[in-house]
C-alpha cells in the first residue's frame, strides 16, 4: 500500500503501526534470504517507535501523514548507536554518535525506522554486488542486480519489506535502481534535502533521495526531509516546496522537451519504444511535446566523472593508502582512477559545469520538463562488466550511468517513474528533470503520467 | 606514461591493477582533453566554501 492509501487509516486508527511494522518485518524474514536487501534489521527498536506512534496517534497526537509509516535507509545514513557500514568492510564497525538531518527529521514525522538497506560499497557503483555482505538482488529476476547504488532500498521497497525508502545520488544512484526494480525515485535539487550525516562519495555530486510507490507519495516525503540545514555547507535557504498534485490528471498548460539528441542513442529498443509511448500517453493529456537539443550533453558525462573519481579520492585516500586490500575490485580501481586527474582538469570540469547548468536553464525557459529514459538498459545479469546494445558491447556502469550521470552536475531535480517493461518483464524507467527548485512540476508530470499510465502498481512476481 | 605517473607519485598500484587501469585511463584523458578544450579562464567554479561551517563530528 503507498502512504496516501495507509495514512488515513493510521490516522483513524483502523490501521495498526504496530501491525503494519510486524507485516514488513514479516516480509523481511522471507525475502532476505534471496532479495538480502537490508544490511542490518532492527526489529526490537522498529517495534518501540511503532508502539510509541499507536500510543500517539491513540491519544490524539497525530504528527501527519508519516507517522506510523515504516521505512528503510540506505546504510549510510548515520543513525545513532546503529552501525552504518556504508556498505564497505573497513566501516563495518562503525557506529555513529549522531543521527542524519533526514534520519532526524523522519523521526520527527514518526516515521519507523526498519533497518539498514544495503548498497554498492561506499556507494561507488551500480551493481550493488556487494563483495562484503553480498549481492542485493533484483525482485524481478533474482539473477539480476536491482541497480544502484541505492539497490538495497528500491529492492526493499519493491518487495513491501517496507512503504518508502531514503537513498543518495552522486551518478544516478537513485534513479538507476528505481528503473531497475520499478519504482519511483527523486534526485531532488542539490542542496534541497540535507546532507549532514551522509557518509559523503563526491561532496559537490552527492545528493540526498528516496523511493515510493507513487509520485504522490514521494512529494509527501519530499515535504518532510527538504529544508535547510544550517549544519549542511550545501543545504539551501528555500524552505520546503508546495507541491499540488491534481485529482485529475491534465496537462493542457505544460510544454514538454523530448531530446532530439543523445538520449535515444545507443538505447535497448524495448526501452526506446515504452518511453515513445510515454511521451505520447503526456501527450494525449494534453501537454505540448516540444524536440529540444541538449548542446555539449556528452561532454558533460565524461566531465562528471572527471569530477567525480578525485573528489572520491580524496574522500578515501587514508584507506586506499592502509587498507587496499579490504576494498572490493571494482571501487578500488575507481579510486585508483581518481589519483591520476590533474587539479587542473579538475577546475575546468567544474568550470564547464556552469555553462552545463546555463544550458539547462536556458532550455528550461522554453519547456517546463524534460523526459528523457532513466537508463539506456533495463537491469543486467549479476556479475555481466558489458551489456549488449544493439550488437555493441558497452561497460555495464557506463551504461547505466549514461542518461543521468549530467543531472548530478546540473544539481536540477529529475525523477524516474516506471513506464513499462521490456520482453523479459523487467522494468523500464522514465527520466522527467526540471528547473532548480521546481520539483514542483516535475512530480506534478510524473503524477499525471502515472495516473493514466499505473505502472507503478505492478509488483514483483516474489 | 600511467605507470611512470604512479612511480613517481609513490602510489603504490600493483602492476597487474594498472596495466588493467591503463586503457580507462587512456579512453578518460582523451574525453576530457577534447571536453576542456577552450579558454575557461575566466569562470569561478562550481564550488561552495561557507567560512562560518566547522568539521562534522
Amino acid at each position: 500500500m503507498t502512504i496516501q492509501e495507509l495514512a488515513p487509516q493510521i490516522q483513524a486508527g483502523k490501521i495498526s503501526p504496530v501491525e503494519l511494522t510486524q507485516q514488513a518485518l514479516e516480509r523481511i524474514r522471507r525475502h532476505q534470504p534471496t532479495v538480502n536487501a537490508y544490511i542490518t534489521i532492527l526489529e526490537e527498536a522498529a517495534l518501540a517507535q511503532a508502539r510509541q506512534a499507536e500510543r500517539e496517534i491513540r491519544t490524539g497526537h497525530y504528527r501527519g501523514p508519516l507517522h506510523g509509516i515504516p521505512y528503510a535507509a540506505k546504510d549510510l545514513f548515520y543513525t545513532k548507536g546503529v552501525p552504518t557500514t556504508a556498505g564497505s568492510k573497513i566501516l563495518k564497525d562503525f557506529v555513529p554518535t549522531h543521527d542524519a538531518t533526514v534520519i532526524d527529521r523522519l523521526r520527527e514525522a514518526g516515521a519507523v525506522l526498519l533497518g539498514k538497506a544495503g548498497l554498492h560499497e561506499f556507494a561507488y557503483g551500480i551493481t550493488n554486488n556487494n563483495p562484503h555482505f553480498g549481492p542485493v538482488r533484483n525482485p524481478w529476476d533474482t539473477t539480476r542486480i536491482p541497480g544502484g547504488s541505492s539497490g538495497g532500498s528500491t529492492a526493499a521497497l519493491a518487495t513491501d519489506q517496507c512503504v518508502f525508502s531514503l537513498g543518495s545520488d552522486t551518478g544516478g544512484s537513485v534513479r538507476i535502481p528505481a528503473s531497475f526494480c520499478g519504482v519511483v525515485g527523486l534526485k531532488p535539487t542539490f542542496g534541497r534535502i540535507s546532507r549532514y550525516g551522509v557518509f559523503p562519495l563526491g561532496h559537490t555530486l552527492d545528493h540526498v533521495g528516496h523511493f515510493a510507490h507513487s509520485v504522490a507519495d514521494a512529494a509527501t516525503i519530499l515535504g518532510a526531509l527538504a529544508g535547510p540545514d544550517p549544519r549542511d555547507d550545501s543545504s539551501a535557504s528555500e524552505p520546503p516546496p508546495k507541491i499540488d498534485l491534481p485529482a485529475e490528471p491534465k496537462l493542457n498548460r505544460y510544454r514538454i522537451g523530448l531530446p532530439s539528441n543523445y538520449y535515444f542513442d545507443r538505447v535497448e529498443p524495448d526501452v526506446a519504444r515504452a518511453v515513445r509511448a510515454a511521451v505520447e500517453k503526456l501527450r494525449g493529456l494534453g501537454a505540448e511535446i516540444l524536440d529540444v537539443e541538449i548542446p555539449d550533453i556528452e561532454d558533460f558525462t565524461v566531465l562528471s566523472r572527471l569530477i567525480l573519481l578525485p573528489e572520491a579520492t580524496a574522500v578515501h585516500r587514508q584507506r586506499l593508502k592502509t587498507r587496499r586490500a579490504d576494498i572490493g575490485p571494482d571501487v578500488l580501481a575507481l579510486l585508483d582512477q581518481g589519483q591520476f586527474v590533474l587539479a587542473t582538469d579538475y577546475l575546468d570540469a567544474q568550470r564547464r559545469r556552469r555553462q552545463l547548468v546555463e544550458n539547462l536553464a536556458k532550455l528550461l525557459d522554453g519547456v517546463d520538463v524534460i523526459v528523457t529514459p532513466a537508463t539506456p538498459i533495463t537491469a543486467p545479469k549479476i556479475g555481466d562488466a558489458t551489456v549488449d546494445i544493439g550488437g555493441r558491447p558497452e561497460d555495464a556502469r557506463l551504461a547505466a550511468t549514461r542518461f543521468v550521470r549530467a543531472l548530478n552536475m546540473a544539481g536540477v531535480p529529475a525523477l524516474s517513474v516506471p513506464c513499462g517493461v521490456d520482453s523479459r518483464g523487467l522494468p523500464i524507467g522514465l527520466q522527467i528533470f526540471g528547473r532548480a527548485f521546481d520539483e514542483a512540476t516535475v512530480l506534478l508530470i510524473g503524477h499525471c503520467f502515472e495516473q493514466v499510465s499505473g505502472w507503478n502498481q505492478r509488483r514483483p512476481p516474489l | 606514461m600511467w605507470k611512470t605517473i604512479s612511480q613517481a607519485l609513490g602510489l603504490n598500484i600493483p602492476e597487474a591493477q594498472l596495466d588493467a587501469l591503463s586503457p580507462v585511463l587512456d579512453a578518460l584523458w582523451k574525453g576530457a582533453r577534447q571536453a576542456l578544450d577552450r579558454d575557461l579562464g575566466t569562470i569561478d567554479p562550481a564550488i561552495r566554501f561557507r567560512p562560518d561551517l566547522g568539521v562534522e563530528p
